[in-house]
């Protein structure tokens, strides 16, 4: 098979030339490794790897499947009756994802952080549930995890369940305007 | 020496810069913009409270856990602010515009520009509600990055059609697809390599684990226990 005539312009090299780095940066943002230093070319580079999508990582799944975590929410109305509603969107697939990634942010965060950021998310999601039951006096956010047993374990008649992670009240607060 | 180098450098640009066509790049223009306008029709319903301070994430916790300094919602409404325009109004504003621009990609109707558009409120969206992004929003934000450079207008679209239009079969095609190829080769190196580093991708605990997740369990799995090399063999196939 002939191959087509093409021409080296100086247009052309540079657009080889620009992919070249843009597949560097890319390797280096698949490789997870940080550039070193806070140099505004550092920055400018990992501003244009973010904008690019050069710096993303690509590592889904691994190097292992931990666990899933769930958040429940027991819903207190001003008759003391109880809804019990769980952090899903069963209709919605695309929502649901979302809102699943929302609640993997419990397990993020160093030790250090980690419990400021579960309370601010926990009063976060209480207050979006808030939002949707405005009689609601108070809602109880209550985090689960579950953990696959191994293959082994199943066989020798053990099975996952959800176990208790975390748990927080938040409640409604009237505001009385004083005269 | 001289004609070994000639070679390779013959080799070289031959790979990057022999005319090919542009199908490759439409196709992807075309599958792309489809799917995120599906994305955005499936999430039409709950926009202000995936990107609102008032909706999942409130107040300052979004900025706690995504990066500033990158283009937000929150940058747009601190401008419009003053002049009386709310956060919904730049919402709805960004998700539309949004929208717009994935119809004139769909169509390839100034196809560089429209790419442009979508890029940018994509990745307004993307790190406004940073805590919901998921691997398809991130492939999605890198191609829409690529379609405002390579010419995935010139075949298949409404610019195509237009009188002095820049020919299906070119060098920029070849650099285009020599991109998006390389980047997707870069990209399954390194999940691979990340995922053969986990014991569990090697001894069949990985398939096994995620398929009795209640998020991925379509099916009773529990079979797959009694027959671990099978579930060994479906990990070493993803790895």
């Amino acid at each position: 098979m002939s191959r087509m005539p093409f021409y080296r312009t100086k247009k052309l090299k540079l657009a080889v030339g620009a992919v070249l780095v843009q597949l560097i940066l890319v390797i280096i943002g698949a490789a997870e490794i940080e550039l070193p230093g806070n140099s505004w070319l550092v920055r400018a580079l990992n501003y244009y790897g973010d904008a690019s999508g050069a710096s993303a990582g690509y590592g889904f799944f691994a190097p292992e499947v931990t666990s899933q975590i769930r958040a429940t929410f027991d819903i207190v109305d001003k008759n003391k009756r109880h809804i019990r509603q769980e952090w899903k969107d069963e209709t919605n697939r695309e929502v649901d994802l979302r809102l699943g990634d929302i609640v993997e942010q419990f397990l993020n965060g160093d030790e250090d952080e980690a419990q400021n950021l579960q309370h601010d998310l926990a009063a976060s999601l209480s207050g979006s549930v808030f939002a949707r039951h405005p009689d609601a006096q108070s809602v109880t956010m209550k985090l689960e995890q579950f953990v696959p047993v191994s293959m082994q374990d199943f066989r020798n008649g053990h099975r996952a369940k959800w176990t208790f992670l975390y748990s927080t009240t938040f409640e409604h607060k009237h505001i009385v305007m004083s005269q | 020496m001289n004609t070994y180098w000639n070679y390779w450098r013959d080799l070289f640009w031959n790979f990057m810069l022999e005319p090919a066509s542009a199908a490759p790049l439409a196709a992807l223009r075309v599958a792309l913009s489809g799917t995120l306008l599906l994305q955005a029709f499936l999430m039409r319903t709950t926009l202000l409270d995936l990107f609102s301070t008032s909706g999942f994430i409130q107040g300052s916790l979004a900025s706690k856990l995504s990066d500033q300094s990158l283009p937000r919602i929150s940058h747009l409404t601190s401008v419009l602010g003053q002049y009386g325009i709310d956060e919904t109004f730049c919402i709805f504003f960004v998700c539309l515009s949004l929208v717009a621009s994935l119809v004139l990609l769909l169509l390839g109707w100034h196809t560089r520009t429209a790419a442009l558009i979508a890029w940018l409120t994509h990745w307004t969206l993307m790190n406004t509600a940073d805590a919901t992004t998921y691997g398809v929003d991130q492939f999605a934000h890198v191609f829409l990055f690529y379609l405002i450079w390579v010419p995935s207008g010139s075949i298949w679209s409404v610019d195509a059609r237009a009188p002095g239009a820049p020919p299906s079969v070119s060098s920029g095609a070849r650099i285009g697809l020599r991109l998006l190829q390389l980047h997707l080769c870069i990209a399954y190196l390194a999940s691979g390599l990340a995922k053969a580093q986990g014991i569990q991708w090697w001894n069949g605990e990985l398939m096994w684990r995620a398929l009795q997740l209640p998020v991925y369990r379509q099916f009773d799995m529990n079979w797959l226990a009694s027959w671990p090399l099978l579930s060994a063999a479906m990990g070493w196939m993803q790895c």
